[in-house]
């Protein structure tokens, strides 16, 4: 692993959908091995997630600041969360940065085409974490300088 | 010419006592017979003569012309009678007509040039001589001047018509006796005087014409001793005849014995007149031999005519310019049926020209006009049976020696034989356009029941159909199933799109013996056979033809046409339907193997796009649990490798390595299950940027290995995907750099290119393979060496075979162990 790249932000409040524990539990090892000091909050299913996210508008609580989002979901699959996502007034600023297994073109097209703002393999982020790191940043970034554009 | 003597008759009654009998044999010119009756044979010899006469009255009337004369002046003989010669001749350089008419009534010889008018206004000139006659009358000789007329007579021809006339009349004229010697003797005309069967008188020309030097040889013998056998008879019959007043003939022909023994053939003609006092005959005889002779060869050539014209092969028919018939061949009676005597004086229609043929034949005729021939006009003759017959006209207009038309000659040649093979020929013809359209027609559709029709509609060209049906046979199944069906429905043809379902052969049927036989069936009813359905209740058309069709000595299936017209078929129409049956049956059988293909070809394509997509989950499921063990390794060696032993440590880091082989593997197969997918990403790739994109990447291991790259130039343009050919190259030259023992690998890139395709290679002076491994090598997870001597996955080389062959091109491998190998591909142009 290589040293991890400067954040000019501070910690994010990160909301991640994996059905996959072992992954989730990884990606948040990963993120704290290098330096990220980054709140997490954790659904395994995106039904489930959707439901938090709406609670949080209803109690006009913050939201997250950024998206982490799996594309083989049970139940709720993650191209229709990030449809809904996408759709909900309340949501759809939030930044969504697919996090999947999958490198297939097709996936990548459609999750861009729905709206997520990056799309990053799960196997490249075991060997390197900082493309990810950048991504987020800039999906980020954009994000706030420009929340009614996304 | 006999029947002047019938008008004019001058001898008064008792003319005859008038004159003395004289006893002297009229044969000596010198000699001053008195001749009693002279006029008799006056009369005879002027009547006879050649030279244009006339004989006028003390008035100057014209009371008698000759028949030479009536020729000359071509007048008939009332027109000149009664005339004076004034009003009858214009004496040349007068126009006073009293004048000559005067010259003349003074009696004096006159010989003058004088004119006459002809009808046509023409002027005829002509030599006038006139000298006196006993009594008054005036007997006077014409002779054309300068002209000649293919009508004179020979001895005119020959001697000029002026001599003539001035030889006449310098004989002595004007008296009884002598006048009628005059004429007498110098007829042209053998002249005799019968008396009692024996010769009484003859003049010089008799003489000559039997041989005798002079008339003492024959006057006083008996007539019949100069006459042959077959005339003798004749002749006696009508001398008697003549004396009992009866009619005879006016001339007949007489064969007479000349002296010597030769015999002569010659024209007679009696006239009864009074001789010395005693009733007797005026024989006139003329030389008749050269027509005769003629009138045989007229014969002969006419019966030779006759025997060409018979013997013809053609009918022939001749007619005169209106078209009445006047002869027909015998081959024209032959071949219409019609006698000749049926033929003779038809005119048009001709019986033998039937109605619909009779415009056009007029029409033909009408073009005779303006040519003398005609020929090969075809036309249809109707025989006196009822039956036509095709014949081809020739016709011929037949001229005259002045050039005109005088009759059609028609010679119409039987070409009904020749018209038949003619219309053999196109009906041939026209089944060899069918077979011909058909085989084409068939090229174009690979469809069973499209076949079946296209195949019906060329059959309905060549065979007459009332029902067509084209059934298939299953031989696994024993089953036969219709495919195509027309039938005569109500009167109407109607296509009967598959009729029934498949069902089993039974062994009864005409089919179930047509193709367990293999044979072709011809089945016609008799005429006069009603039953119009068969023993079992079926249907049975009048005339049915059961065909096989055969493909690859299968049968495949029946063509069945019938007709509802009893004998409508012949073996010639089963060998055609064969033929056809044949082309049919090989379409039938490439159309279903078409489809058999299509239909493998699409279940071969559903099969891998399963196989690509079972790949792609499984590899994509075993993805998710290898992230995790990759990523709790990770995790293990980052947390816990203080806590670890050097064999723990030894051991994490095996784990972490098969994480990453099992990685590769995954990533290979991912990208396998893919490529079929992403052929549609073609575009035009040029080569040389992409390899030194390739060997960029590559360049550690160049680098490394020392290695000697040496790309052709030029190389050619290829239509692939861009990220597969990348693959291809980066696999193929990766493994030429780590399949080599040399201390220097050398790597050779090159193409070449055809119509169809570029063939490129790679090329290395590596180990090799050996030949048995050349199909192992590209079979996914193949090693042919231990993973520790080289590393990899054994998935490339697999890879690059499905991205050439997903190109449509293929990959090939030419080795020699120890020294190299070459990898060929090809990439099809588009």
């Amino acid at each position: 692993m290589r040293e991890p790249v400067e954040l000019t932000e501070g910690p994010l409040k990160i909301l991640l959908i994996d059905d996959n524990r072992d992954h989730a539990k990884i990606l948040q090892w990963a993120f704290k091995k290098n330096g990220r000091q980054d709140e997490f909050t954790y659904f395994e299913d995106g039904g489930i997630a959707l439901e938090y996210l709406r609670k949080l508008t209803a109690e006009q609580a913050a939201k997250p600041d950024i998206i982490f989002l799996d594309l083989n979901l049970p139940r709720l699959d993650g191209r229709e969360v990030l449809r809904l996502l996408k759709e909900e007034e309340t949501t759809k600023a939030i930044p969504v940065i697919i996090v999947s297994s999958s490198e297939r073109e097709e996936d990548v097209r459609k999750a861009y085409e729905l709206g997520a703002s990056s799309y990053v393999s799960k196997s490249a982020i075991l060997n390197d974490v900082n493309p990810m790191f950048q991504s987020m940043q800039a999906s980020w970034s954009k994000a706030t300088r420009n929340p009614n554009k996304i | 010419m006999r029947n002047t003597s019938a008008t004019y008759r001058r001898r008064p009654a008792g003319a005859g006592e008038k004159t003395p009998r004289r006893k002297t044999v009229l044969v000596k010119v010198e000699q001053k017979n008195p001749v009693v009756d002279y006029r008799e044979a006056f009369q005879s010899a002027f009547s006879r003569s050649f030279i244009p006469l006339l004989i006028t009255d003390r008035f100057g009337h014209c009371v008698e012309a000759n028949e030479s004369a009536l020729k000359l002046l071509n007048r008939r003989r009332n027109v000149l009678l009664r005339k004076t010669l004034d009003a009858i001749f214009t004496l040349h350089g007068t126009s006073t007509v009293g004048g000559f008419q005067a010259r003349l009534s003074h009696g004096e010889p006159l010989d003058a040039e004088v004119a006459f008018e002809q009808k046509e206004g023409k002027l005829l000139r002509l030599r006038l001589r006139a000298t006196n006659l006993d009594g008054g009358l005036r007997l006077i000789g014409l002779a054309r001047i300068h002209e000649h007329s293919s009508k004179d007579h020979p001895a005119v021809k020959q001697r000029g018509t002026t001599a003539l006339l001035d030889e006449f009349f310098s004989l002595p004229w004007g008296d009884e006796d002598t006048d009628y010697h005059s004429l007498f003797q110098h007829s042209p005309y053998g002249i005799g005087i019968l008396q009692n069967d024996s010769i009484a008188v003859v003049n010089p020309t008799f003489c000559k014409l039997l041989g005798y030097r002079s008339g003492q040889d024959i006057v006083g013998k008996e007539i019949r001793e100069f006459l042959d056998d077959g005339s003798r008879m004749f002749f006696s019959l009508l001398q008697h005849r003549v004396f009992r007043g009866e009619a005879i003939p006016v001339r007949f022909e007489t064969r007479m014995i000349r002296q010597g023994g030769s015999t002569i053939d010659v024209e007679t003609s009696f006239d009864l007149i009074w001789y010395r006092g005693a009733p007797g005959l005026n024989l006139t005889i003329s030389d008749i031999t050269d027509r005769k002779e003629l009138e045989k060869r007229l014969t002969d050539s006419e019966s030779l005519l006759r025997n060409v014209i018979n013997s013809m092969v053609d009918a022939l028919v001749i007619t005169d310019l209106r078209g009445k018939v006047l002869d027909v061949n015998d081959e024209f009676q032959r071949f219409t049926g019609f006698t000749r005597r049926e033929a003779f004086a038809a005119e048009i229609p001709y019986p033998w020209v039937p109605e619909e043929s009779l415009r056009s034949f007029m029409s033909w005729l009408e073009k005779l006009r303006e040519h003398n021939v005609l020929r090969d006009f075809d036309i249809t003759w109707l025989r006196k049976s009822g039956e036509r017959v095709a014949v081809s006209l020739n016709t011929t207009l037949l001229r005259n020696a002045t050039g005109d038309p005088v009759l059609m000659v028609n010679i119409a040649r039987d070409i009904s034989e020749r018209q038949a093979s003619r219309e053999e020929l196109s009906r041939q013809l026209q089944r060899l356009q069918v077979l011909y359209d058909l085989s084409s027609a068939l090229t174009e559709t690979l469809n069973t029941e499209e076949i079946a029709r296209t195949t019906y509609q060329q059959i309905e060209k060549v065979i007459p159909v009332d029902g067509f049906f084209i059934d298939l046979y299953d031989e696994e199944r024993k089953e036969i199933k219709p495919v195509y069906a027309i039938d005569i429905v109500n009167g109407l043809r109607e296509e009967i799109a598959v009729p029934q379902g498949p069902h089993s052969l039974e062994k009864s049927t005409s089919a179930a013996k047509v193709i367990s036989l293999r044979k072709p069936l011809l089945q016609l009813r008799n005429r006069g056979d009603e039953s119009s359905t068969s023993s079992e209740g079926e249907s049975v058309a009048a005339s049915l033809m059961m065909v096989p069709m055969v493909s690859k000595q299968k049968t495949i299936g029946v063509l069945s046409v019938h007709s509802y017209e009893p004998e409508m078929y012949s073996h010639e129409h089963l060998t055609l339907l064969q033929s056809i049956a044949h082309l049919a049956g090989i379409s039938i059988e490439k159309a279903q193997l078409y489809q058999e293909t299509i239909r493998k070809s699409r279940e071969i394509e559903a099969r891998n796009k399963e196989l690509d997509d079972f790949t792609y989950v499984v590899s994509h499921d075993l993805k998710e649990p290898l992230i995790s063990v990759e990523g709790y390794a990770k995790m293990l060696w980052h947390e816990y490798q203080q806590q670890l032993d050097e064999g723990g440590r030894e051991y994490l880091q095996a784990v972490m390595d098969s994480c990453l082989h099992m990685k590769r593997l995954i990533d290979d197969l991912l990208l396998l299950s893919r490529i079929s997918k992403l052929t549609e990403k073609r575009t035009r790739i040029e080569l040389a940027p992409l390899i030194t994109d390739v060997l960029e990447e590559l360049r550690f291991s160049i680098r490394e290995g020392k290695a000697e790259i040496i790309v052709e130039e030029g190389l050619a343009d290829v239509v692939a995907v861009d990220t597969h050919l990348r693959i291809v190259f980066r696999n193929l030259i990766a493994n030429a750099l780590k399949f080599c023992d040399k201390p220097v690998p050398r790597i050779e890139i090159g193409s070449t290119v055809s119509p169809e395709a570029t063939t490129l290679f790679v090329r290395d002076n590596g180990i090799g393979i050996e030949p048995t491994h050349f199909d192992k090598i590209f079979l996914i997870f193949q090693r042919l060496h231990r993973k520790d001597e080289y590393e990899g996955v054994g998935a490339g080389l697999t890879i690059v075979r499905k991205i050439i062959e997903s190109l449509g091109g293929k990959i090939w491998v030419e080795s020699t162990v120890g020294q190299g190998t070459t990898f060929y591909f090809t990439i099809p142009r588009v």
